[in-house]
């Protein structure tokens, strides 16, 4: 079934591989609310067995926003290439508002394994690597790309690949160097 | 790290993966040619690499639904 904001977002990804700017400022706060939504919908689920990677969640948004019909693989590229980005924003505030409530008397209820789990150092760890990939983007913004695709979509080399418009080769030698270069610097903080 | 600078120690680290361990070393020696602007961040990032295959980054993201447990 083809929905309402499935016309709106297919049709937006499709100006914006036309050169429309104006489509990418619309599109991003419609991926953004729905990621934001199915992230929310896994955070108030009880603890079960299910395992939440970023991976099913953007290809979940993708299926319900995107008509597969209409859209094309380089459109397809572009959606994950913003739900990337967005979908790091969305783990780097929980990540500051997870180590906030700790700071500040929390009001979440956490069950004993919770707290024991949550030391920090995920939070922590995540947020160095935020940092990290600011820094790197300031001198080679291509291989914080390749990162943001990797680890916060879940992208293959292949995919990562498309979505940039490189060759796989390529991202795979700046996979490998950006690996060595966030290990150290997340290391170092 | 200026971009230019990256850029050099990038082209070199790249070329020196790809080649075996026991030729490496060499390698960089002669590519960075006594600049020790440029060795010693490609060797940092060569033992960095070396360890970064044993704890690859790849985890980070199997590690986001302990992430997303532990914010609950």
């Amino acid at each position: 079934m083809t929905t309402l904001s499935q016309i709106g977002v297919t049709e937006l990804l499709v100006d914006w591989s036309k050169g429309d700017q104006e489509a990418l400022n619309k599109l991003t706060p419609m991926v953004y609310d729905e990621l934001h939504k199915l992230a929310s919908r896994y955070l108030r689920r009880e603890r079960s067995n299910h395992t939440l990677q970023t991976t099913a969640l953007v290809h979940e948004a993708y299926l319900k926003l995107v008509d597969q019909k209409d859209a094309n693989w380089q459109n397809r590229a572009q959606f994950f290439a913003v739900a990337a980005q967005l979908m790091r924003r969305i783990l780097v505030d929980y990540a500051r508002r997870h180590r906030a409530s700790k700071r500040g008397g929390s009001y979440y209820k956490l069950t004993l394994d919770e707290v024991l789990a949550s030391s920090g150092e995920k939070d922590a760890e995540l947020l160095a690597l935020d940092d990290a990939l600011d820094r790197l983007a300031a001198i080679d913004p291509q291989q914080s790309r390749v990162v943001e695709l990797r680890v916060f979509a879940g992208l293959s080399l292949e995919e990562t690949a498309h979505a940039l418009d490189i060759s796989p080769r390529t991202v795979r030698r700046e996979w490998s160097m950006a690996k060595a270069w966030l290990h150290k610097e997340i290391k170092k903080s | 790290m200026s971009p230019e600078r990256w850029q050099q120690v990038k082209q070199i680290f790249q070329s020196a993966i790809e080649r075996s361990p026991s030729e490496r070393d060499r390698f960089i020696l002669e590519a960075c040619d006594n600049n020790l602007n440029v060795r010693t961040p490609v060797q940092s990032l060569i033992s960095s690499y070396d360890q970064a295959e044993t704890e690859p980054i790849e985890a980070l993201a199997v590690h986001v639904d302990l992430w997303i447990r532990c914010w609950k």
